[in-house]
């Protein structure tokens, strides 16, 4: 009887075990998981990520405006111009196609690559210059110990594919799916006014049929690109917070593009069909990310 | 068994989270951030170290000896003999005027320079001083500690300050010695020579009197006087951004100056009588019904005053305080720039023509005139050189406009232009009204409001309206491209403030009030919205205009822009100025 109860005990005691085993290790995981998304914060908000310490990531993607920088197409660390608007970063981990015209770039750290190697013009400035950026991190004790940590049992944590997967890690943080409209699909009826619901309507109307190209990103879901002459339809997600617009950015604000697409599809939209469109594009903007401190800047917010 | 089970299960979990909770404790002690915030805050070049230049280190062996003296105050000594030294005695002898040269709760000695002591003008006079002429200075005070511009008007013949005024966060105009120390700062930095390829001994660098920032570094917002020394390189310029309060280069930044061939420049010299005919005389215009006063202010453009229509008076003055240019929103970098009076001014674009009244004419018709004034620096429009017009319209039928224009070509194609308007209108019963979808709104408090494409107008395009009394009401309409003068809307910030008859809020001349690159409406005149916003119902209220233009360099789009090109075998500047400004109408 008493050995019956000692093997039952042992039972329970080895499967408590392997229960502390697997949370423990599952618990590790997270912490890597954590200690990698606050290397790459770090390394997204700093200069030291470009070959003359001028740029980093935030640079061209500034949280106040959706992780765009406002400019029709950004500088790089050299000063010179960039080809194309920088896309937004929200919501980046649900995407399958991460520039404006190259569909074959299907992943995140192929995307990567672009900034920190692209040579005309320089973006980040990386080529050639490896050695000197990383010199830099290995030189700084912070730097050290959040590698170390990002990156446990790595004799030299501090490479450039370490580097990558860190900012790629912060990224993918960067999720945005409440905006009023996704309330309002979720049957929030008040989260939109009447305006925007008439600019709901007249988005998806015949008259004018801007859903055929951009299609609605469904929360957490996978969400495909169309392309049209080559040239990426971006989500409309936050569109109010990422003038100016189209690949070249050239147009400056959202009335510029409700007047360029009426004009190329033959479309009078009178000024109240307008307002009620640019009422729905509000209704789409989402920024309760900015409250959250531990995406923005470590350098002001602790 | 029941007993062995519950205790050998309460063991494993006591040990289990026993090791979970340490684990926890482990994680949350290892952060890091609180070090790197003040790494960062120390500058973003190096980690400071032993200066070794000898300009810096006397520099600070000078803040060192003066911080010894019982007035913590470097006084200004590089130009105006007997009377300059005798107005900042008068003015140092003044408790007010000293009233932040020590810290007020341990009475430390704080870090103050005197940047500027200028024959007073009539735009630093307040109402009700008298004084003999030639009598009154003002001297412009930096407290480097605060980030603090005071401003004191002295008489020389009655030995008394006659006004002064503390501005938290303001700057005045750096005097020689600081943008001499500035660009050899710049020069000598080895980032600056590895950046441009070479050291930049002969090379001068440019705009380096005008006021700058760079987020992350101490310069963010203007919190530290930072200026930046620039140098054009082909078609980029590099920034060095130099922190005059830490005496140290904290930033370098590169702008593309844009393809545009500048070959030939205006070479627009400063010029006396530009500043002994409009700087220290106000001058007067009689026409068409309107009568007013203008004046060429030092640092607030070309300002006009007491402005009556068929004998109503309807503004007590319209002026520019600053000019915010940013290249960076992320970054936050640009110049914080003001225009002015040639000759007394440090700012690097100031008024070289006098200004000039032209006729209006639509169709066959004088409908009224224009009262203008160009600001230039020297060699525009090349790379990194600026080049301003303000303008104000005066129609027969009673309208008016204030506008002004960047004519380009600045230092980067890249630019976001804010000009900062100040309109105070005339009477102390005035009331604000916005058009909204219930009709107009009142404003019954101090607020701001930015225009959006979600804007509404009433049917006339009117977002705004103002009454001066019972019987007169102006309708605000704010530019969105309608305007034929090339301008392309607004996109302004408006804000509405009491006007405090009690102190200056900007009646007088005002230094530099906001930094070049908040992209919010942190532009500079919120500072004038109190924590509690005043009622602004039946009162005397200032409106303050700031409006957003960005700069294009792209053939067939070019806009605040300036290039030259070739004709009939000699070089010509084109521009492309990016007018913007409200048109205020009578209401019927």
């Amino acid at each position: 009887m008493q050995q019956k109860q000692k093997v039952i005990g042992l039972i329970i005691a080895t499967v408590c075990l392997g229960f502390f085993h697997i949370y423990t290790e599952s618990n590790a995981r997270q912490n890597i998981i954590k200690a990698k998304v606050n290397l790459g914060r770090h390394l997204f908000y700093d200069t030291k990520l470009s070959y003359n310490l001028t740029k980093s990531c935030v640079s061209c993607h500034d949280p106040k405006m959706a992780f765009t920088d406002g400019y029709r197409t950004s500088s790089g660390a050299d000063g010179y111009n960039v080809k194309h608007n920088a896309l937004s970063l929200i919501n980046v981990k649900y995407r399958t196609q991460y520039t404006w015209a190259n569909p074959a770039v299907t992943s995140l750290q192929m995307q990567i690559q672009f900034p920190f190697f692209n040579e005309h013009p320089t973006e980040l400035g990386w080529k050639g210059q490896e050695q000197l950026i990383l010199n830099r991190f290995e030189v700084d004790d912070k730097y050290q110990q959040l590698f170390k940590i990002a990156f446990p049992g790595q004799n030299k944590p501090i490479n450039t594919t370490n580097i990558q997967q860190a900012i790629i890690a912060f990224e993918e943080q960067l999720v945005a799916y409440n905006a009023p409209y996704d309330q309002y699909l979720k049957g929030n009826q008040k989260a939109m006014n009447e305006q925007a619901i008439a600019g709901m309507k007249l988005f998806s109307s015949n008259k004018l049929s801007c859903i055929k190209c951009h299609s609605w990103e469904q929360p957490f879901k996978k969400y495909e690109a169309n392309f049209s002459a080559g040239i990426r339809i971006p989500s409309l997600r936050n569109v109010m917070i990422t003038a100016p617009y189209m690949h070249d950015g050239s147009l400056e604000n959202i009335t510029d593009v409700i007047q360029y697409y009426g004009k190329k599809q033959s479309i009078n939209l009178t000024n109240t069909e307008q307002q009620a469109l640019i009422a729905f594009f509000n209704a789409l903007t989402d920024t309760s990310y900015l409250s959250n401190k531990e995406l923005l800047n470590p350098f002001q917010y602790q | 068994m029941l007993r062995i089970k519950i205790f050998s299960f309460v063991m494993l979990l006591s040990m289990f989270q026993t090791i979970a909770y340490a684990q926890q404790k482990k994680t949350t002690s290892k952060k890091p951030a609180a070090v790197f915030l003040n790494e960062y805050r120390a500058g973003l070049m190096s980690s400071p170290k032993e200066d070794t230049n000898w300009f810096i280190v006397e520099r600070k062996k000078e803040i060192e000896q003066i911080l010894k003296d019982s007035l913590p105050v470097k006084w200004f000594k590089e130009n105006g003999g007997e009377k300059v030294l005798l107005a900042q005695k008068i003015a140092l002898a003044d408790p007010f005027f000293t009233r932040y040269l020590f810290d007020l709760k341990t009475r430390k000695p704080l870090w103050n320079e005197i940047f500027g002591v200028y024959p007073a003008r009539p735009g630093d006079i307040k109402k009700g001083i008298t004084s003999l002429p030639g009598a009154l200075m003002r001297v412009e005070m930096y407290n480097y500690a605060n980030n603090l511009t005071t401003i004191g008007v002295v008489d020389l013949f009655k030995m008394k300050l006659v006004s002064a005024d503390h501005y938290p966060d303001t700057q005045p105009d750096i005097p020689p010695s600081l943008i001499k120390l500035a660009e050899r700062i710049a020069i000598n930095a080895p980032e600056v020579e590895k950046a441009l390829g070479f050291k930049p001994n002969a090379q001068k660098p440019i705009m380096s009197s005008t006021k700058t920032a760079l987020n992350r570094t101490k310069c963010e917002r203007s919190q530290h006087l930072c200026v930046a020394p620039t140098f054009v390189q082909g078609n980029r310029a590099l920034w060095a951004i130099v922190d005059l309060t830490d005496n140290r280069l904290v930033g370098l930044r590169w702008t593309n100056t844009g393809t545009d061939a500048a070959v030939v420049t205006e070479r627009k010299m400063q010029n006396e009588t530009v500043a002994d005919c409009y700087c220290e005389k106000v001058n007067t215009i009689h026409k068409n019904g309107w009568n007013m006063d203008y004046l060429l202010t030092a640092s607030d453009g070309l300002k006009i005053s007491n402005v009556s229509f068929n004998d109503k008076r309807i503004l007590n003055s319209a002026k520019l305080v600053d000019w915010h240019v940013s290249y960076s929103g992320t970054d936050g970098f640009g110049y914080s720039d003001a225009v002015g009076c040639p000759i007394y001014s440090q700012a690097a674009v100031v008024a070289t023509d006098p200004p000039k009244v032209a006729e209006i004419i639509e169709g066959d018709s004088v409908v009224g005139f224009m009262l203008e004034q160009k600001f230039f620096s020297e060699l525009w429009p090349g790379p990194c050189n600026y080049s301003y017009s303000q303008r104000y319209f005066f129609y027969n039928d009673g309208r008016f406009r204030i506008t002004c224009a960047s004519i380009g070509r600045g230092c980067g194609n890249n630019g976001t232009y804010r000009p900062v308007f100040r309109i105070s209108f005339a009477g102390n019963e005035q009331n604000f009204y916005e058009y909204a979808q219930e009709g107009w709104k009142h404003w019954t408090k101090e607020n701001w409001q930015l225009q959006k494409p979600s804007t509404l107008y009433d049917s006339s395009g009117y977002q705004y309206k103002i009454s001066l009394d019972k019987a007169n009401s102006y309708f605000i309409e704010p530019g969105k491209g309608q305007f034929n003068d090339g301008g392309k809307g607004d996109n302004a910030y408006l804000y509405l403030t009491k006007n405090h008859l009690n102190k200056d809020e900007g009646e007088t001349d005002l230094v530099t009030i906001g930094p070049c690159c908040n992209t919010n409406h942190e532009q500079g005149p919120e500072k004038f919205i109190n924590l509690v916003p005043e009622n602004t119902a039946n009162t005397d209220l200032v409106l303050w205009y700031v409006p957003q233009m960005k700069n294009d360099d792209r053939p067939g789009s070019k806009y605040c822009w300036a290039e030259t090109y070739y004709e009939n075998g000699v070089y010509k500047i084109k521009a492309y100025p990016c007018f913007v400004g409200p048109m205020f109408v009578p209401q019927k």
